[in-house]
């Protein structure tokens, strides 16, 4: 404790001020704001202190056009009997990805998600499975009935997709054509396993990672940030050359963002909390060109942050708009504020 | 029944042994990773005042404060006891301690807000999370920031060896200037602050409407939420009356379910085989399934309405493999230990299994599901020596399938 700074901007204030700019339109920078780097589209979203990658898989599959009914994956074409159509690649479901009915799925590992057991193995395990399954299947008569048997469904799916990629001891079945950084961790080895997985043909809409380290630098950012930043892209661009080598980069992008902005003044060995952030996207099909601007040092906005010049709204709705040709209104509150950057290719 | 629950008598006695970690040593909460998860999980399995535990955990998702910031497994301890022994009295009296409780302080800034540089993190949270919820017309944002004023004064010291200590009132650090909250003007303190939150027309309907969404996921109608709030003011803010009323209404045992937090879920496995604390695995186990005790994700606690997704009930299996591990029986015992019947018929096998966690109530849909699994499960031809094995392979696969059904997540 203390000594950080993080105390006069804990979770409490980042969650007030997360629910103040969910819906309520354009926000004004308040002092420490994360705004406008992260989705903003929840307010645990904002509770985040890392940055994050979205993968977004175009047509994966051939899938109705039904819609999440909140949250980013409602990008996608959602379909009631495919929880893989939005994938945390985590120990939990990422925020951005929560939907109220249509599945969605969280695996940590690719490799290991099997259900073991003491004393429990074939020929018996694969009915019990299926039973395992069919228990998810019974009705739901209630809400939390429905959760219960809805997340076990669910999981009976998500272990049979995973089943191809889960080896002896947790090792992947599957070789990438390319290199992936071997200090990458979890994240190089999730997107290692991504593109495997997208390879197979999964029907996967949206995933979503965290990346390397965390980013609050509050103290020694040169190291942390170089390091956790470098481990980060290298992981990233081998993945959109193994995309490359297995010709599936065009279907996909990669959108790159952490969740809020630095104070420009550095405090001795790092920095506090800013406001206004930076968002990368990355394929094959991206325009490659630079929305808003640099806004210089020369001019900092009240509170001696640097000044946004572009709301990263406008980006989410260009994204449901352009690439998965969704209407943005039916996931951002007052979309029709916003501009619609081109983000892709003509 | 509910007055033996919410009118214990005397210090609560715990039954059986005491908690250890796998080495067989006693745990050492405050100190080591994970203790302190454990060492409140066996006061849930060993207590004999289980609504105590249960009210202990309500008030620590209520006003959630996570060690992550508090850094201080003590504090956090500390804490949890005052939770304990204010479980069922007083609301008042509950909301004065929480407000003057150094983990709380240290959490929401208290020891941050000063006279002149006030600091309204607390003062926001105590109207908007604790006492009258957010959007409901109850207070302005100037009350906020004049409760902010009121609230100054707690100080507290850090040292690199003792880390955050002697947290004490300093009234040279008090705004002593006049302050209007709820259109009352005044001198305010702390104590006024809580005491205004308590009075305050619509805290009342906040309380006993927060209070019953941990026990009923349905809203209270019109008339029971009066007869609540009627309850609740004419015992002087009695914590105890209104949960007596809660557990005696009808839609308390009529009504929908909610799905079981991990802990509790975690805490229901050990008690139905009469395990107790061994190993300290739970903590790292429940932090997989998304609850790890003195870790809420932020300040509004954890997402009760969430806890199963395809990780999370991964990780519940994962939870139940481990409540198992030590009395399974082995398909393939090594000579001279006992082999399992070879002869178990279904309905014996699933009767057994039943048996192994104490007999829990699952829908008939769900009881028929298992039972046609076990009817089915065996292959028709089995050489002589898999008669046993493949048997004890079912009843393996039997305990663990009730164990993580969904009937078992939700209560």
């Amino acid at each position: 404790m203390s000594g950080c700074s993080c105390n006069d901007f804990n979770r409490a204030q980042l969650l007030r001020r997360g629910v103040a700019v969910a819906g309520k339109g354009l926000p004004a920078i308040e002092p420490g704001m994360p705004l406008p780097a992260g989705t903003g589209m929840d307010r645990r979203s904002f509770l985040l202190r890392t940055a994050g990658a979205v993968v977004s898989v175009y047509g994966a599959s051939m899938l109705g056009a039904r819609h999440f009914e909140e949250g980013i994956a409602q990008a996608a074409a959602a379909s009631p009997n495919n929880p893989l159509q939005g994938l945390s690649l985590d120990y939990s479901l990422a925020p951005a990805l929560a939907t109220e009915k249509m599945p969605v799925a969280a695996v940590s590992s690719p490799t290991d998600y099997n259900m073991w057991a003491y004393g429990f193995d074939e020929p018996i395990a694969g009915p019990a499975m299926e039973a395992f399954g069919q228990l998810g299947a019974l009705g739901a008569p209630s809400p939390a009935y429905a959760q219960a048997r809805g997340a076990a469904w669910d999981t009976s799916i998500v272990l049979k997709e995973m089943a191809p990629f889960v080896g002896p001891e947790g090792k992947p079945t599957y070789t990438a054509p390319v290199p992936y950084p071997k200090d990458g961790g979890e994240f190089a080895g999730r997107l290692e396993a991504l593109a495997a997985m997208l390879a197979a043909g999964l029907p996967i809409k949206c995933a979503s990672l965290t990346g390397i380290g965390t980013y609050d630098t509050h103290s020694d950012e040169p190291t942390t940030l170089s390091t956790n930043l470098g481990q980060t892209v290298e992981s990233v661009v081998a993945f959109q050359r193994d995309l490359e080598a297995r010709k599936l980069d065009d279907r996909v992008i990669v959108q790159l963002w952490s969740e809020f902005g630095r104070h420009p003044q550095e405090n001795g060995s790092g920095t506090d909390h800013g406001a206004a952030g930076v968002a990368f996207l990355i394929g094959t099909q991206v325009a490659g060109t630079m929305i808003g601007e640099f806004p210089g040092l020369a001019k900092l906005d009240e509170n001696e942050n640097l000044v946004n010049t572009s709301d990263f709204r406008a980006m989410y709705c260009s994204l449901l708009e352009q690439w998965f040709q969704t209407e943005a209104g039916l996931v951002i509150p007052e979309a029709a504020s916003f501009e619609r950057p081109t983000l892709l290719k003509a | 029944v509910v007055y033996g629950l919410t009118r214990p008598s005397g210090e609560a006695v715990l039954n059986g042994p005491a908690p250890r970690n796998e080495e067989g040593e006693p745990l050492d909460p405050a100190h080591t990773w994970g203790d302190d998860h454990c060492w409140w999980l066996d006061r849930m399995v060993r207590s004999d005042q289980p609504l105590v535990e249960r009210m202990t955990f309500i008030w620590h998702d209520w006003f959630a404060n996570s060690n992550e910031q508090v850094d201080s497994a003590q504090l956090m301890l500390d804490q949890n006891q005052m939770f304990r022994e204010q479980a069922l009295g007083s609301f008042y009296d509950l909301f004065l301690a929480v407000t003057s409780n150094p983990a709380m302080l240290v959490f929401l800034d208290g020891i941050e807000n000063e006279k002149g540089d006030s600091n309204e993190n607390y003062a926001r949270e105590m109207m908007e999370l604790f006492s009258l919820g957010a959007d409901r017309g109850a207070y302005t944002e100037d009350d906020v920031r004049e409760m902010g004023r009121a609230l100054t004064g707690w100080q507290a010291e850090w040292s690199s060896e003792g880390g955050m200590h002697n947290f004490h009132y300093d009234p040279s650090k008090h705004d002593e200037g006049q302050k209007t909250v709820f259109g009352q003007t005044g001198n305010w303190d702390w104590e006024d602050a809580v005491g205004m939150c308590v009075a305050h027309p619509l805290h009342p309907s906040f309380f006993v409407t927060k209070l019953w969404g941990y026990f009923i996921p349905t809203q209270p109608d019109e008339a029971t939420l009066a007869s609540l709030q009627g309850i609740y003011t004419s015992s002087g803010f009695s914590i105890r009356a209104v949960v007596e009323a809660i557990l005696q209404h009808p839609d308390f045992y009529e009504g929908p379910e909610l799905v079981t937090p991990p802990v509790v879920y975690n805490a229901g496995l050990l008690r139905a085989i009469g395990r107790y604390i061994d190993t300290t695995a739970w903590a790292w186990l429940s932090s997989g399934a998304g609850q790890q005790l003195f870790y809420p994700p932020n300040v509004s606690g954890w997402e009760f309405s969430r806890w199963l997704d395809t990780s999370t009930v991964r990780a519940r299996w994962e939870l139940a493999n481990y409540v198992v591990a030590n009395t399974y029986p082995n398909p393939w015992p090594a000579e001279g230990e006992p082999e399992y019947d070879p002869t178990e018929t279904a309905a014996q096998a699933l009767a057994s299994a039943l048996a192994y966690w104490g007999q829990p109530p699952l829908s008939s849909e769900s009881q028929q599901c298992i039972a046609q699994f076990a009817q089915s499960c065996l292959p028709a031809d089995m050489a002589e020596w898999e008669q046993s094995s493949y048997r004890a392979i079912r009843q393996n696969a039997l305990r663990m399938l009730i164990a993580t059904s969904p009937d078992m997540q939700v209560s």
